[in-house]
């Protein structure tokens, strides 16, 4: 090769990857100033102190952390690790009826056609489509003593007071985050039992398996890569809820973002804000591991 | 049911004795599970829609807050939202804010999107990962690792802040969507109107823009509306500026009287029930969601 070729075909190289840099530079800028460097600052800042005029004091220490796990009375008894553990199961159980609600729905889609698939489709995702806050809220009248539901039954000769479930709690904020969520999880589900090759359920049929054994040795496997993406994308932001609580529970218990958002804004306490926050980034790199691993990026397109 | 005839007759065909007793006993399960999907189906519409349906209700009557007793139909409501100049602001400006922010995320997004799906380079792999990332990222810690570094780098909370989260939160909504669809159209399109003579820039223009840009029209509203109906992280990094969530939030959480949430809620559901209806009957929506 000439040195002429060899110059030009490094311009070239050149040309290409300044080309690249143009294109992706500033998307890479973009997470990496706003989302990696953030999260390390975070670290960093939950071994720090806060001095009086609410600066960062740089320094190495774990008392963020003890705070967060040793109470007055005694080692996990703290609001800290209570809120955590609740809200762990409120996510649980979010998820859980996600899937078990969302599963047959998915299911039908993937049969339907035409006018009846548009219908469907429509009537499932305008509640999707409207804005998250309102979702949580239009749950509000229909909950709590006075609420619709409690109403409706008290006036029935079957209930003389009003019925604990209904009222703002637990049951109030799981059926709302189920209610928000519900369609993350059908979303999911449905592109991958829309993958499903439907000759091969004819196929098992026709050699005798029963619609039972159909849907536990065919459809549930072949869609289980759905099922971890839709349970991650239902379970993360379930885990980290702030208004949910803060509309349907009033009071009753705080939820784990509830109580970082409060020693932040009430105290300015942002090194432990910052160290509670990373016992959410844990399950959001889990989450994100999962992905990676059963996703492919095109496929969540 | 025709695929349980299918089998009905393939057992016949088969003569094999026995199986028609399954059959028949699969069939009943079949029409069970058929019926019962129908049945859930419908429970989980009327479940998506009954609070819904409620709020609506409610914005024309007299009892605002819940619906029995019953006082009277009303416009008062209406009249309490549009006379309301603190939550009409507000929600202009956040109007504004999604509009700015999902524009950010689609110049930034579409050419990282191309980068992605059309080079080859180091980190690649994990750029395709990081850019999932603000996806999967619980809002409360988005807004309060921003609110650290705005601090230290001397960023002061408010409108500029709020727009560099939400650009960077509407970013995989946009570059997801792209790669997806540069990754399933045919190349050839491309290389034949540059075989029939088209330069680099009129490829771009007149083939491969028009083929992606029903997808990057999808995630410019995606990127709109997770950046309108945010709450937690215009909490934390938007300082004192006005946001429609903020003001919901605070009409809730503080008492101030819930009069005008619900028709504003209502306007929000009948408009987006329009934009989807619309939309559902363009295209496969479901290739965008």
């Amino acid at each position: 090769m000439s040195t002429i070729q060899k110059l030009g075909d490094a311009f070239e190289r050149r040309g290409k990857r300044a080309k690249l840099a143009f294109m992706a530079g500033p998307g890479v800028g973009w997470l990496l100033g706003l989302i990696l460097v953030p999260t390390a600052f975070l670290v960093m800042v939950s071994f720090a102190e806060i001095n009086s005029s609410y600066d960062v004091v740089w320094s190495f220490s774990v008392s963020n952390y003890r705070d967060l796990f040793v109470g007055e009375s005694g080692l996990f008894q703290t609001p800290f690790v209570d809120s955590f553990l609740l809200s762990l199961r409120i996510a649980a159980a979010t998820t859980f009826l996600t899937v078990v609600l969302a599963y047959p729905v998915a299911y039908l889609l993937t049969r339907l056609s035409g006018r009846r698939f548009k219908v469907v489709l429509f009537a499932v995702l305008v509640p999707f489509f409207t804005i998250f806050i309102v979702r949580i809220y239009s749950w509000l009248s229909l909950f709590g003593s006075q609420g619709l539901i409690n109403s409706a039954l008290l006036a029935t000769p079957l209930f003389s007071e009003p019925v604990g479930i209904f009222e703002y709690g637990i049951a109030a904020v799981v059926i709302s985050l189920t209610h928000a969520f519900f369609p993350y999880m059908l979303l999911t589900l449905y592109s991958s039992l829309e993958g499903i090759d439907y000759g091969v359920i004819e196929a098992s049929r026709d050699l005798g398996a029963t619609r039972i054994e159909i849907a536990k040795d065919v459809v549930v496997p072949l869609s289980a890569q759905g099922l971890i993406t839709g349970c991650v994308f239902v379970f993360v932001p379930a885990l980290g809820t702030f208004i949910t609580p803060q509309f349907l529970a009033r009071g009753k218990f705080t939820m784990i973002a509830e109580v970082l958002t409060a020693r932040i804004n009430e105290l300015y306490a942002i090194n432990y804000g910052a160290a509670g926050s990373l016992f959410l980034i844990i399950p959001t790199l889990i989450a994100f591991a999962i992905v990676m691993r059963t996703t492919s990026l095109e496929a969540m397109g | 049911m025709a695929d349980s005839e299918g089998h009905s007759r393939l057992s016949r065909l088969v003569g094999e004795p026995g199986l028609t007793g399954t059959v028949s006993v699969d069939r009943v399960v079949s029409a069970i599970a058929s019926y019962g999907m129908w049945a859930l189906t419908l429970g989980i519409i009327v479940f998506l829609w009954l609070p819904l349906s409620q709020i609506i209700a409610l914005s024309f009557m007299e009892n605002s807050a819940v619906l029995f007793p019953f006082e009277g139909v009303t416009l008062q409501n209406y009249v309490s939202l549009f006379t309301n100049e603190g939550l009409l602001l507000a929600a202009r400006q956040s109007a504004f804010v999604a509009t700015v922010s999902a524009s950010v995320a689609t110049l930034i997004g579409v050419p990282l999107g191309f980068a992605i799906a059309r080079h080859t380079f180091r980190g690649r792999g994990m750029l395709r990962g990081l850019v999932i990332v603000p996806l999967l990222m619980p809002g409360i810690i988005m807004g309060i690792s921003l609110l650290i570094l705005f601090r230290v780098i001397g960023i002061s909370p408010g409108f500029f802040g709020t727009v560099l989260a939400h650009s960077v939160y509407g970013l995989p909504f946009i570059v997801l969507p792209v790669t997806a669809r540069l990754a399933v159209f045919d190349g050839k399109l491309e290389e034949g109107a540059r075989d029939l003579g088209a330069d680099g820039r009129s490829v771009l223009k007149d083939v491969t823009l028009p083929i992606i840009s029903p997808a990057i029209a999808a995630g410019f509203v995606f990127a709109w509306l997770r950046s309108f109906e945010d709450f937690i992280r215009v909490f934390f990094v938007g300082g004192t500026m006005d946001a429609l969530t903020k003001e919901m939030y605070g009409m809730v959480v503080y008492s101030q009287g819930t009069e005008a949430m619900d028709p504003m809620a209502t306007i929000i559901v009948l408009v987006v029930s329009a934009a989807l209806a619309v939309a559902i009957n363009f295209r496969d929506i479901l290739e965008y969601v």
